[in-house]
């Protein structure tokens, strides 16, 4: 079951390490296509891992919009390493659809409309491509506006008739909760230095880069280095840790501040 | 039973300039009555009047490869009179006056007269009002009005003895695609070219925008026009040349 395969122990003993030697033979080929690929599922295991119990809750029990984008990305990071993913249950009675062949929708463009229109169908499924033409692009296009959950089930397939809001991956999480400052501060997430960003992976560009990773449903950031060292000399306290890095109090003080705002540092009590 | 199509001018900028007979039906169309579509600034003014609109949104149209404007116009033309064959009222808002360089609306028009459907036109104040804030044009010389294009690359004639307002000085392709203001230089080249073989190269010319959202004041920068293409200007600008006789209309 999805569940079990992203509990904690399966992460730190598995699936990391199966996407980190994927990575390394990935930049090894520089096939930065799936480092890139590769890296933003590593980066995901963590707020997946942290939310994947609470999702498959509130999917089973409630078809949540939120619990299917997590769910959907856990899907598909099984599917980059290769391990075959179940189908997500789905409730007995889906709101109505059509299963159409992608060049079919062109010619059929006013009828599909006019059922999504008068809400007697809120998405079409295809079972091949809609052919890349301007019209029946014009039309897939109509087809997205006026079916409620078109995009939705293009997206997520079945799933998605049951929860036409759910969002895309990247803007399912927001940030993570701020912290409160104290002479003390303890460490809200992981910190690990990863070889870039997806984005600049994609492009060959292997710099370095720190994240603040979160074990729950808050977006990874990426952060300067010279605030992933403060991180890391936290535990000695503030003024001790500025002084470490040889930082002046207020500029210390000024990235430690950013740090609780981002909810990465707490005080302890 | 046919339904009608309403295409509502809801004005250049802030909502204050929505006329009363376009706020008045906005606030009356939602409940399920009309279905409303409309680009990314006309809902957000068409919001401003009634917060429960729900408007579909056409923005879709912009965003296909390989499909132009005038051929994606075209679509939505077809489109909104089908649905109105089918019976559906049609609110379709757009920004501005409808009467002012809006192809789609055009087209919506004469398809609609083809199809013998019901149309009605609430016509709202164009981006003319606002630009002309920023000159001392009266209107007892007359007034050319033409796109940049239709000067720097169709090189219509301009009568020098009347004053012109040359609009879409950012928009770069016949299709009408509005672009980055980095990319205005070559556009004003051409134009400023054209424009020397016509008039003195210190001849006043004012550029006309607006500072944007949220507030859209008019603004206004004088300069002769030999300077024209001297730095990028804003996307949705406007040129004002006054007539050689009255070249005091281009003051602020």
């Amino acid at each position: 079951m999805i569940v079990e395969f992203f509990n904690q122990s399966q992460l730190d003993h598995y699936i990391r390490p199966l996407l980190q030697k994927k990575l390394e033979a990935a930049l090894a080929d520089s096939d930065f296509k799936t480092a890139s690929e590769t890296l933003a599922a590593f980066i995901d295991t963590w707020p997946i891992g942290g939310s994947i119990d609470i999702a498959w809750n509130r999917w089973i029990h409630g078809w949540d919009e939120l619990a299917l984008t997590t769910l959907n990305r856990a899907s598909e990071i099984m599917s980059l390493l290769e391990i075959e993913s179940p189908d997500l249950p789905l409730p007995d009675n889906l709101p109505p659809y059509e299963r159409i062949d992608g060049i079919e929708l062109e010619s059929r463009r006013e009828e599909l409309c006019e059922k999504a229109i008068q809400n007697q169908i809120v998405a079409v499924l295809f079972n091949s491509p809609v052919p890349n033409t301007p019209n029946a692009q014009l039309a897939l296009g109509e087809l997205r506006m006026e079916a409620s959950a078109q995009l939705a089930t293009e997206r997520f397939g079945l799933a998605g008739l049951v929860a036409p809001y759910a969002p895309i991956w990247e803007r399912a999480f927001g940030a993570a909760p701020p912290g409160k400052m104290g002479e003390k501060l303890r460490k809200m997430c992981d910190l690990a230095v990863l070889p870039g960003t997806p984005k600049r992976l994609a492009k060959g560009e292997t710099t370095p880069v720190a994240w603040l990773l979160w074990n729950g449903p808050a977006k990874p950031l990426p952060i300067a280095n010279v605030a992933a060292e403060l991180m890391r000399k936290a535990h000695l306290g503030c003024e001790k840790a500025i002084e470490e890095m040889g930082l002046s109090p207020d500029r210390g003080r000024e990235i430690i501040s950013e740090l609780v705002l981002l909810g990465a540092l707490d005080r302890i009590n | 039973m046919t339904g009608r199509i309403c295409i509502v001018g809801l004005g250049p900028a802030r909502p204050e300039h929505m006329t009363v007979e376009a706020t008045t039906l906005l606030r009356q169309a939602s409940g399920g009555k009309w279905r409303c579509y409309g680009l990314a600034h006309a809902r957000e003014l068409a919001l401003a009047a009634n917060p429960e609109l729900q408007i579909k949104k056409l923005d879709y149209l912009y965003a296909i490869e390989g499909v132009s404007r005038p051929t994606a116009y075209a679509d939505l033309a077809k489109q909104l009179c089908r649905k109105a064959k089918a019976g559906h009222h049609i609110l379709y808002l757009v920004a501005g006056s409808p009467l002012f360089y809006n192809d789609a609306a055009l087209l919506i028009r004469r398809e609609a007269k083809r199809q013998g459907i019901t149309l009605q036109l609430v016509t709202g104040m164009s981006f003319v009002d606002i630009v002309l804030q920023g000159v001392h044009w009266t209107g007892h010389n007359g007034l050319q009005l033409y796109s940049a294009w239709n000067i720097a690359k169709d090189h219509l004639p301009l009568n020098r003895e009347v004053p012109a307002l040359l609009c879409q000085l950012g928009e770069f392709s016949s299709g009408g695609e509005a672009i980055e203001t980095s990319g205005s230089n070559a556009m004003l080249v051409m134009l400023r070219d054209q424009l020397l073989s016509l008039y003195p190269s210190d001849h006043p010319i004012s550029i006309l925008h607006s500072s944007g959202p949220p507030d859209y004041h008019s603004l206004s920068t004088k300069m002769p026009l030999n300077a024209l293409a001297n730095r990028p200007v804003p996307v949705y600008s406007n040129l004002f040349i006054p007539s050689l006789s009255h070249p005091e209309e281009a003051d602020e």
